[in-house]
């Protein structure tokens, strides 16, 4: 099961409408914002997603050493395949964990980093220690890896219960983003992804 | 279909709604003194609630959920439609946020971009949730309170940086009242003090105001009008409260996730020392929680001893409430079986009791 293509496309052309609807965007000189024009120009004819880049490998290297280090625990392959797709993201109360920004060369911080948020959750919510490891969060939810089991799910944002089990960490990030874009219907929109019309999808909605 | 490509004016019965919500936080305490009594969490009371700590509840919870993320939008809209929620709105999240919240979404804003050669464009942005007051996982006793009613709101900043949770009390909220009062909660109705804050956002301003005057200035450059005077008094004694700095969570509350990485780092090898680390942190999170909850509270499912008396000041209030219908969910594909609830509007009746401290 892949990424669906369309909702990163929908979520970086929102990201980039908002960049240029900001302040931030009105008051960078003008010099400065046709160097931004141009960059997200050139990302788009490259087939990239401006504002919603994938991880590199030196980060995820830095990052998978760190989680051995910090948490104890293999960083699981499926969570680095998705965070070489897309390397977190936070919209409409949704985040997607990204790679930690001291990982990356620039060190730039453009959101909440994947082992930050888990040393900060086992921390607070100690009964979590390597039971869960933490992949987003939402107003209601935490969305996580099972590690005995493997298994994706959501757990409750204020008990920290499971309550749906996915059949991959690709179902749950679709349907991060999906949430993110404000889809909250049953209907499937989006042709291109046809493949995954069998899944079992989770729009909690459904028990 | 996204939301986004349907716009629409927010309903005039949640317009009602939120204009309610105002009201009944205005309603709170008439004194703006109210606001600074807890210095390390300006702006929050408690709210004592007596609530069943639901497990799993399957039809229940879904039900819920679904009510909550059609009333979202509408929510959304509808307080920046109304004239003091508007201008609370300009204060707290500035014109992006309010132009993202016209068009049904959390807001957010860009706070900076960077890129390189070879290196792609990221975007750091500050960014919000919206919070349940009392949590989707809790059953008022009352039927009368809903957790989808504007009133259990709060649009509350969420940015994070790294291990730093300053600016995240929504994260503060959940791990040192919330989760301490519902893990292991017994199975009857206890009661749970859940925060409320005094504002529809939190922390309610991005920057320090002194005099009246400063902030009619910051106002009008926003092309806003003045904040009726209780708004205006209670903005005041915020930022006085947060000593006329953005507010952040104070550096105290990240003192378990210090205790965390200081333990872990060198003991999680050993799954019996892991075990006892879970304990060790369960307890200091139990002990933090219990110097601001009152006798009686429920901290890791025990109730705290008659003779407890917090270390904290933090203002209780009890609200009650009565059944008055007045929001129903959306009408959209997926609402069609939760029509038939009608979400009950909580009037509040604020009786605030201090705590003796």
């Amino acid at each position: 099961m892949a990424l669906k293509t369309c909702y990163l496309q929908e979520l970086s052309d929102l990201f980039v409408g908002d960049l240029k609807r900001s302040q931030y965007y009105r008051e960078l000189p003008e010099r400065e914002r046709q160097d931004l024009d141009d960059q997200i120009e050139e990302e788009t004819s490259q087939g990239h997603y401006p504002l919603l880049p994938g991880g590199d490998e030196k980060a995820l290297e830095r990052l998978s050493e760190a989680v051995k280090k910090e948490l104890s625990i293999p960083l699981p392959s499926s969570f680095a395949h998705i965070l070489r797709q897309v390397d977190g993201f936070a919209e409409n109360g949704v985040s997607l964990y990204g790679v930690d920004a001291e990982f990356r060369d620039d060190q730039f911080d453009s959101g909440p980093g994947l082992l930050a948020e888990n040393l900060v959750k086992w921390s607070n919510f100690a009964e979590m220690i390597q039971k869960y490891l933490f992949f987003g969060d939402s107003d209601l939810w935490f969305f996580a890896l099972e590690l005995n089991s493997g298994r994706a799910v959501a757990l409750h944002r204020s008990t920290l219960k499971p309550e749906h089990y996915f059949s991959a960490v690709e179902e749950m990030v679709n349907d991060m983003m999906r949430q993110a874009l404000g889809y909250f219907d049953d209907e499937t929109d989006d042709a291109e992804d046809e493949t995954d019309s069998n899944s079992t999808g989770f729009y909690f909605s459904r028990s | 279909m996204s939301r986004r490509s349907q716009p629409s004016a927010p309903r005039p019965e949640m317009v009602n709604a939120v204009a309610e919500m105002l009201q009944n936080l205005e309603q709170i305490s008439p004194d703006p003194s109210i606001i600074g009594r807890c210095p390390e969490l300006p702006g929050v009371v408690l709210d004592k609630v007596l609530a069943t700590c639901l497990d799993r509840d399957g039809d229940e919870y879904a039900k819920v959920n679904r009510d909550y993320e059609a009333l979202r939008v509408d929510y959304f809209k509808a307080l920046v439609a109304h004239p003091v929620g508007r201008v609370l709105a300009l204060l707290a999240v500035g014109p992006d946020g309010v132009e993202m919240m016209e068009m049904g979404r959390t807001p957010a804003f860009v706070r900076e971009v960077r890129y390189g050669r070879g290196t792609p464009i990221r975007g750091r942005r500050d960014s919000y949730n919206c919070h349940h007051i009392v949590p989707k996982s809790v059953r008022p006793e009352s039927n009368a309170i809903s957790v989808n009613h504007p009133t259990n709101f709060v649009v509350a900043k969420t940015t994070r940086r790294g291990r730093d949770q300053s600016e995240n009390p929504h994260h503060l909220w959940h791990s040192l009242f919330l989760h301490p009062q519902t893990h292991n909660a017994p199975t009857e109705p206890i009661p749970v003090y859940v925060v409320r804050p005094l504002f529809p956002f939190y922390p309610p301003i991005t920057q320090g105001f002194h005099t009246a005057e400063e902030l009619r200035k910051k106002l009008v450059s926003l092309g806003a009008p003045p904040l009726p005077e209780i708004w205006e008094q209670r903005i005041l004694e915020f930022s006085k409260a947060s000593k006329h700095r953005p507010y952040v969570v104070p550096k105290e509350f990240h003192e378990i996730t210090q205790m965390f990485g200081d333990l872990y780092k060198t003991q999680n090898k050993d799954p019996a020392v892991n075990q006892q680390l879970r304990s060790s942190l369960a307890e200091k999170g139990a002990q933090l929680a219990a110097e601001f909850l009152p006798a009686g509270a429920y901290v890791d499912g025990k109730p705290l001893p008659a003779d407890h008396k917090p270390k904290r000041s933090i203002p209780v209030i009890e609200t009650s409430q009565k059944p008055d219908p007045v929001v129903q969910p959306l009408s959209t594909p997926r609402k069609s079986r939760s029509t038939k609830r009608h979400l009950q509007k909580p009037t509040i009746q604020p009786q605030p009791t201090h705590q003796k401290v």
